[in-house]
């Protein structure tokens, strides 16, 4: 199976580059981020405006071959209309030429027993989801799973992990789409960049150095070489930049994720960490900062023209450009 | 299988309380249309009747209602996501999901326009059981066209606001007889029960042209919903 977007575009979804072999891919992007309509679109859910999405070389929109080889989770789900759970679930295998008497088996295995009876149109979303994402993972005749959030359900975390580690051990497609860094380096693989509606796969080296949520952490350790060696091995394309024999810059994306792994580095080969800190501030900081700046501006001014016989006060520094 | 899948689909959908609420109340309406069009004159008063109470009003929004429902209030795509979605056929599910609105409407109309004969018309008048059997055979043959209609109009928009453009675009230009009129079913319906003709058409061509634009509106939607 080879998933592929070609220059997709769908509303905020601005253009959608992608090649993807089998493999374990997660998609990090802010909440602003169209990353429901990447899942949609590779569903076969939604059709692109411009550009193409294919599977296999065939349009999972039009075509139902091709949906067949695709479980997802949309970000909006809606289960067949049914009068419990089960029967709803049921359904779905049919669709899909499974075995609609696992229905039960299915929701039990996945700690959803207690919907089985409940009428689906009383779910709540998260409920719902739970379901779908239920269905998804046990599609084991599928090839591509496209997840929204999937740690975000009622199912436990192991289970849906258990269950991506067996599908991707098979050769599937396995691509998770979340808005948190901590989910996606637990959901792990390959990380991919969703920004202002665009998304690329790129090379390894690119993605270290391309557009994303990056961020700079300086450290301070006896044997910097080493450790730089270490972090570029990161499976979560991690980039460094040597400042000298005992200090180096760390990129990578989002703070969490890249302190997690240095720790983790710094742990398992028994390396001394003297200092880490972000090399950037936070927009809080900054924010926080210019609003001391022009409070004492205009504390200044108030003094003088309280005093006008006096010499004004000199106005304070702004803060440093990051 | 995904014909019948289409089919369990709306009838899962159209199996609510709602349904028996509406059908109701649209009977009700078309018999308070009725007893007052012969409360005027017992002259014409079941022609009044069938083409303002029944075809003009009652039988479309009834159509609507049962499109609506079926379609769970959205597009065309997304109502058949719930099974397309897992490997069948868009264009069959399409098919599948207008039967079961298609024949509530069969019955809609025919009974109704069968109602509105009987009380207009009277159990003594000579032209009842003809009337009734005319009326009836329109108002079966009407329903299903119109859902047809409506259901692949439901292609069009983000939520199938489609059905509501085609409902509007029957009230305002079907009532018509130009060429304006003739993708609606309203001016084919109102030829078919005596009134203005569409474009001068004769009766069985406005017979064909009902059946013929709602098939192709139902074609269209389905075509639109594969891509």
């Amino acid at each position: 199976m080879r998933a592929q977007l070609r220059a997709a575009a769908l509303g905020p979804l601005r253009g959608a580059d992608l090649d993807l072999e089998p493999g374990r891919y997660v998609v990090l992007g802010s909440e602003r981020e169209p990353q429901i309509l990447l899942v949609a679109l590779l569903a076969g859910a939604e059709r692109p405006k411009r550009g193409n999405a294919l599977l296999d070389g065939r349009s999972p929109a039009a075509s139902p071959e091709a949906r067949r080889k695709v479980a997802a989770l949309l970000g909006d789900e809606a289960l067949p209309p049914a009068k419990t759970v089960q029967h709803s679930v049921a359904k779905a295998l049919a669709a899909r030429n499974g075995n609609a008497s696992a229905a039960a088996g299915l929701l039990a295995d996945a700690g959803l027993a207690q919907l089985a009876e409940v009428d689906p149109r009383r779910l709540g979303p998260r409920e719902t989801r739970s379901v779908a994402l239920a269905l998804a993972l046990a599609h084991d005749a599928a090839e591509l799973f496209a997840l929204h959030e999937p740690l975000t359900t009622l199912l436990a975390a192991q289970f849906v992990l258990g269950r991506l580690d067996h599908h991707t051990a098979r050769g599937a497609i396995v691509l998770g789409c979340t808005t948190s860094p901590a989910d996606a380096s637990v959901l792990g693989g390959q990380w991919l960049c969703v920004e202002h509606g665009r998304l690329r796969t790129q090379e390894r080296t690119t993605l270290r150095l391309g557009a994303g949520p990056w961020q700079r952490v300086l450290v301070e350790t006896p044997d910097a070489r080493t450790l730089s060696q270490l972090l570029v091995e990161s499976p979560h394309g991690l980039a460094t930049e040597l400042v000298s024999p005992d200090a180096l810059t760390v990129i990578g994306p989002a703070l969490d994720v890249t302190v997690h792994e240095l720790l983790t580095l710094a742990r398992k080969h028994e390396l001394e960490l003297r200092r880490i800190e972000a090399a950037v501030p936070p927009v809080e900081a900054l924010l926080a900062a210019r609003a001391g700046f022009a409070r004492a501006a205009y504390e200044a001014s108030r003094a003088a023209a309280i005093a006008p016989h006096h010499p004004p006060t000199s106005l304070p520094q702004g803060p440093e450009a990051p | 299988m995904s014909v019948r899948a289409g089919v369990d689909l709306a009838h899962e959908r159209l199996r609510q309380h709602a349904t028996i609420v509406a059908a109701v109340l649209s009977f009700a309406f078309v018999l308070g249309v009725a007893l007052l069009e012969r409360a005027q004159g017992a002259v014409g008063a079941a022609d009044r009747a069938l083409t303002g109470g029944v075809f003009g009003v009652g039988l479309p929004l009834v159509c609507y209602f049962l499109v609506g429902r079926a379609c769970a209030g959205t597009s065309l795509p997304q109502a058949l996501l719930p099974l397309a979605r897992h490997g069948l056929d868009r264009g069959a599910l399409t098919l599948g999901l207008a039967l079961p609105p298609a024949l509530l409407a069969a019955g809609f109309g025919g009974l109704s326009s069968l109602l509105v004969v009987l009380v207009t018309r009277g159990p003594g008048d000579p032209r009842l059981l003809a009337d009734a059997w005319t009326s009836l055979t329109i108002g079966v043959v009407s329903g299903p066209a119109y859902v047809g209609a409506l259901l692949g109009a439901s292609a069009l928009g983000r939520r199938g606001q489609g059905r509501t453009w085609l409902l509007a675009a029957d009230f305002l230009l079907g009532a018509g007889d130009s060429f304006l009129a003739f993708p609606w079913p309203k001016g084919h319906i109102r030829n078919l029960l005596g009134g203005s003709a569409v474009l001068e058409l004769s009766q069985l061509g406005a017979l064909v042209a009902l059946l013929g634009t709602s098939l192709a509106f139902l074609l269209l939607g389905r075509l639109r919903a594969q891509r």
